[in-house]
């Protein structure tokens, strides 16, 4: 979780004694983007080009290391496990006469899965003249992907075709640039596959998505040349535009089942392409078929039924899902009692030990005052082609599905956005238990063990924490409004939750995460000027 | 056999596939006839033998006699003969073909590999037929170019020649044995309301071998409104049947060499009936079947002389075996069986077997081995075929007993097994129509071709009777069959507009299994790719889609987008 934070108390005191043989750094405004590590709450301090690890011991007292960056951060991201936060930087062309050093591009890597938060450093200098802004992380933790956004605006001459693919395992990352082959368009955005079951044996494919093809790359080996997809030709009168991407790696068992499914921005078709057996260097080849479902779909997801694989397509506007057969493009409708517009699985994890293989599917984000979620089941019954849809009647529209970690697995929070409720969706129960909120949009924040969901309203010092096994809810009252919160582990194995202040140089409040109270809370200020805590 | 079959005319090697018509087709119906039918009411005949098309006048030919269940006096409708209406893609060993019109492309699709890869015809690619030989090769017709382009693919590798000055208008090819040429010419029968000024005589012949520095095409002019071609054995000869006779053309000197005429008496301006020409393989003799005649001429069409085999009635169809050695004619009015020899020379005599008691046969179907023959008829509602076996001896008939009406029957390659169609049960109190279909009075003899009634159900009928045939009820109208040159399968494919019903049926013989497949789209082609050993069914989509089904396990693989499909771009592959 990434929150801004600026100190404007710490800002006019700055500006005060803002004068001086000191770096400007400590004339300007305290801020940080703070991010949350599994065992650490990552400042980074732009102005100062450093980040700042507080770790907590059993206590809830908190350490603070201080580690520099590179010159230029022009991206951040932290991994999909929580552990590490990386910065990529642009770094710096001295000039003559210079008093800054000569930079180059560098991908910084901080980790904060121990006691101790660490750092390390992947020099892309070698790869690199001018630096690319856009920094993709692989779900798997292995690999990192640089591309040019475009955001922070692009060198002399920037080829946005250009990717460098850095192996997170190597000691220096053996960074890789790859120059994508194109027919005119441009990379805008990057989806990692799962990994996948090839012709060629478990590949990790980059799906590089441009305004008018797709682009596959094995980040297995990167030097090895990409096949591209190419949505259209140029006598089509239009384009079909990728609005989302689903992965299904099919039979384990296989190797030529492997799908990529496709919806496209205005456009009623949804396309799969099978990756199957090739001659070529990469083993395999993508087979497009493309399916009309009767409307625009506004969410697509992969789904076992008791007939086999299916593209499952929300169709709004016709309250119905459509059931696409990749290998016979065969559609089946399944009304539905809403007009949802987003669908997650929710298939019980010992799935595989029951009876049935059929997935089971949260159907969210429908109409107003009517929808609520509904689990469809999608196996198959007499005479239709699902075996149950059951809905859970929340009268508010649902606008995200915020998932659970470990402990409590079978259960999601349901945000509503500014509506003053949210829900735990209990998915085994099938019940969803409501809970009001004073304030108006709020944020949630699921603690990474899935015991509990941390709720605040930003510039407010009010928080709660609900337990979501019980439904307990624990109400808490800090001295200052908060801006952030993290949960984390701490140096006596429990775990510790910061709460970030917009004052005071940046301050925190620490409490016992798991028996939040109070009277045993740590106050911290100047987070960012050195001394404290 | 070289007569015009549907096989020829989708070019699709290896598979013997048949569209259904909508309507009737009128093949065989006798010129200016009028009046319609249409129901299946008891007739004039007996309740259990109802007419397909009824009946109008009174008079003419009845159907009893020789043998067969009559029908009391009242004349029976033609035969009618179905055949295809759609252009089709085309099978080569191992790929499908289709063309694209609209694009100007061709997409060919590996059966095995199920990829597709696409190239650049000329302008408006239409009609397509394969080019024989060890390659998968096809010739495709631009229609707005008037060119041809000649395709060849080995593995990924595509050769390709384009060939100007194609006869404008042209629609259809003829292809040489030998893949060296084909002809390109205009079949009036495709053409709507075609004036009687139109002769569509030009036609061109394409040497698709011939040198770079060499158009390689030549026009010519043939007889008026050719309607099939011929090619003798050697390729050196090509026959074209017209309305003026056959044309002989030279392939070596690109000439029409003779005009060889067809009539009673030899005499060109006769006038010809050109729609019931066999030609044998050889090129050598011309079978000729004249509506409401009792006589089958064959026409020497080197020496241009002919003799004449005469039924005890009216001959409503004869067939002529692949290799050209034998033919059967069936007179159905009498039930009489005519079997003759065609061994490079024009036939003197006959044997005649009669028909079994309780069967009518009008028409007859040659297997490809042309040792067994199925004879049916269409124009009652009979539930029996007749199997004629035609081994060293005697011909020998058998019934083979069905369980609802035939519509038509198309053998196995092997002739061990036929898949019969059938139409829905007959309404129970269904009369037969009489009259003109204007009210007016009917015109006396004559018996129009009525709609045929759409196929529903289908049979798998071991022809040697030691297993009862497999009816099946199919989900609606039955549009196409496709049977395998192995003689192991056929799909029998389903297509009904109305209720959005599409699919498939895969038969297996010897097992008589049935497995269905459903489609997501209109059918259009149904055909088999004997090399990959899966059947396929073209269907309509704006982006091209075709569904392959295994003829092994009866799985069904969709490929939509094929043109999609050919913008995948592999940079590692040179």
């Amino acid at each position: 979780m990434k929150m801004s934070l600026t100190s404007a108390a710490l800002a006019l005191g700055t500006l005060a004694l803002g004068c001086g043989g000191r770096p400007d750094v400590w004339s300007r405004p305290a801020s940080a983007n703070a991010y949350g590590l599994s065992n650490a709450v990552v400042l980074h301090d732009v102005n100062a080009q450093r980040v700042v690890a507080l770790t907590a011991s059993g206590d809830g007292a908190l350490s603070a290391s201080s580690f520099g960056t590179g010159t230029d951060v022009v991206a951040t991201a932290v991994d999909s496990a929580g552990a590490r936060l990386f910065l990529l930087s642009a770094g710096h062309r001295a000039m003559l006469g210079d008093t800054q050093k000569n930079e180059a591009p560098a991908l910084m890597v901080v980790d904060g899965s121990a006691a101790a938060a660490t750092t390390r450093t992947i020099d892309l200098g070698g790869v690199l003249s001018d630096p690319l802004d856009g920094l993709a992380l692989d779900p798997t933790g292995r690999w990192a992907v640089l591309y040019a956004s475009g955001v922070h605006g692009g060198a002399f001459v920037t080829n946005p075709n250009e990717l460098v693919v850095v192996d997170l395992t190597a000691a220096d990352g053996a960074p890789v640039s790859v120059s994508l082959h194109s027919f005119g368009g441009r990379p805008e955005k990057l989806v990692f596959a799962p990994e996948l079951s090839l012709p060629g044996g478990k590949t990790h494919l980059l799906i590089v998505e441009s305004e008018q093809d797709l682009s596959l790359l094995e980040l297995d080996h990167p030097d090895r040349a990409e096949i591209t997809v190419r949505l259209a030709d140029a006598a089509a009168a239009t384009t079909p535009q990728p609005a989302e991407i689903v992965v299904d790696d099919g039979d384990p068992a296989r190797t030529d089942d492997a799908r990529i499914g496709l919806r496209f921005v205005n456009d009623t078709s949804v396309m799969t392409l099978q990756l199957e057996p090739s001659s070529g260097a990469n083993g395999y080849t993508p087979t497009p078929n493309v399916t009309d479902v009767g409307g625009v779909p506004s969410a697509i997801a992969f789904v076992r039924t008791d007939g086999g694989l299916r593209l499952a397509a929300l169709v709004p506007g016709h309250d119905s899902a459509v059931l696409v057969d990749p290998a016979t493009t065969l559609t089946t409708t399944v009304a539905l009692p809403a007009d949802y517009r987003s669908i997650s699985l929710v298939t019980p994890s010992d799935a595989a030990s029951t009876t049935s293989s059929a997935d089971t599917a949260l159907l969210w984000n429908g109409d107003a005052g009517q929808a609520g979620v509904a689990f469809w089941e999608l196996g198959q019954a007499a005479g239709r082609p699902f075996r149950s849809l059951e809905t859970v009647a929340i009268t508010e529209r649902v606008t995200s599905v915020l998932d659970v970690a470990k402990t409590n697995t079978t259960s999601k929070v349901l945000s509503t956005g500014a509506a003053g409720v949210f829900y735990v969706l209990d998915l085994a129960q099938r019940t969803a238990t409501p809970l009001l909120t004073a304030a108006t949009n709020v944020s949630l924040v699921v603690s990474p063990t899935g015991t509990r969901v941390w709720t605040f309203a930003p510039g407010q010092s009010d928080l709660a924490t609900t337990d979501i096994a019980t439904k307990h809810v624990r109400t808490l009252h800090l001295d200052a409004a908060v801006t952030g919160v993290f949960e984390i582990g701490n140096g006596g194995g429990g775990r510790t939750l910061v709460a970030l202040h917009a004052l005071g140089g940046l301050g925190a409040t620490t409490l016992d995460a798991t028996n939040p109270d109070e009277d045993h809370r740590k106050i911290f200020g100047a987070l960012l000027t050195e001394g404290t805590p | 056999m070289t007569k015009p079959t549907a096989m020829e005319r989708a070019g699709i090697a290896g598979a013997l596939v048949l569209v259904l018509s909508c309507a009737a087709s009128s093949e065989n119906s006798p010129a200016g006839s009028t009046g319609f039918g249409g129901t299946f009411g008891s007739g004039n005949g007996s309740a259990d033998q109802p007419s397909f098309g009824g009946t109008t006048g009174a008079g003419g030919a009845t159907a009893s006699s020789g043998g067969s269940v009559g029908s009391g006096g009242a004349p029976l409708p033609p035969e009618q003969e179905v055949e295809s209406t759609y252009e089709v893609p085309v099978a080569t060993g191992h790929f499908v073909w289709t063309a694209n019109a609209t694009s100007g492309r061709i997409a060919y699709v590996d059966a095995t590999a199920l990829t597709v890869r696409t190239v650049e015809a000329g302008d408006g690619p239409g009609a397509m037929a394969v080019v024989p030989g060890t390659a998968d090769a096809v010739v495709v017709l631009n229609t707005l170019s008037n060119d041809a382009t000649y395709l060849q693919a080995s593995g990924t590798t595509l050769t390709s020649r384009t060939f100007s000055d194609v006869a404008p208008g042209s629609n259809v090819w003829a292809v040489s044995p030998d893949g060296r040429f084909a002809i390109a010419w205009t079949d009036a029968r495709q053409i709507a309301n075609a004036p009687s000024t139109q002769g569509f005589h030009e036609v061109t012949i394409i040497d698709l071998k011939a040198a770079a520095t060499d158009a390689g095409t030549k026009t010519l002019a043939v007889g008026y409104r050719p309607a099939s071609f011929a090619f003798s054995a050697d390729s050196k000869k090509a026959y074209a049947v017209t309305e003026d006779g056959v044309s002989v053309l030279s392939l070596a000197t690109e000439a029409v060499v003779s005009t060889v005429a067809l009539g009673a008496d030899g005499v060109t301006t006769d006038v010809e009936d050109t729609r019931d020409v066999s030609i044998t393989p050889d090129g050598r003799l011309a079978v000729v079947r004249r509506d409401g005649s009792a006589d089958v001429r064959v026409v020497d069409l080197d020496a241009g002389t002919h003799t004449t085999l005469t039924l005890s009635g009216p001959v409503t169809d004869v067939d002529v075996s692949n290799d050209g050695a034998r033919g059967v004619a069936v007179a159905r009015d009498t039930g009489d069986v005519a079997v003759f020899t065609l061994a490079g020379t024009a036939p003197t005599t006959a044997t005649h077997v009669a028909a079994p008691t309780g069967t009518i046969v009008g028409q007859v179907s040659l297997t490809g081995s042309g040792t067994t023959a199925v004879l049916y008829s269409n124009a009652v509602a009979s539930e029996r075929i007749v199997v004629l076996t035609l081994g060293a001896g005697a011909p020998a008939l058998h019934i083979v007993k069905l369980h609802a009406a035939v519509l038509s029957a198309f053998p196995t390659p092997d002739g061990k097994f036929a898949v019969v169609l059938h139409p829905a049960d007959a309404p129970p109190n269904a009369q037969p129509t009489a009259g003109a279909a204007d009210g007016g009075a009917a015109d006396a003899g004559v018996v129009a071709a009525a709609p045929l009634p759409a196929a529903v159900a289908f049979s798998l009928a071991p022809l040697d009777g030691t297993q009862p045939p497999r009816i099946e009820m199919a989900d609606g109208p039955i549009r196409a069959v496709a049977v395998s040159p192995m003689s192991d399968a056929a799909l029998v494919t389903v297509r009904d507009d109305a209720k959005a019903i599409y699919g498939t049926y895969l038969g297996v013989f010897p097992s008589l299994e049935v497995k269905h497949a459903p489609l997501s789209s209109p059918p259009i082609a149904t055909g088999v790719v004997g090399g990959a050993k899966r059947g396929y069914v073209a269907q309509q989509h704006p982006d091209g889609r075709i569904t392959f089904i295994s003829l092994d396990s009866g799985d069904a693989r969709t490929l939509t987008g094929y043109e999609l499909g050919a913008r995948v771009v592999d940079w590692s592959q040179p």
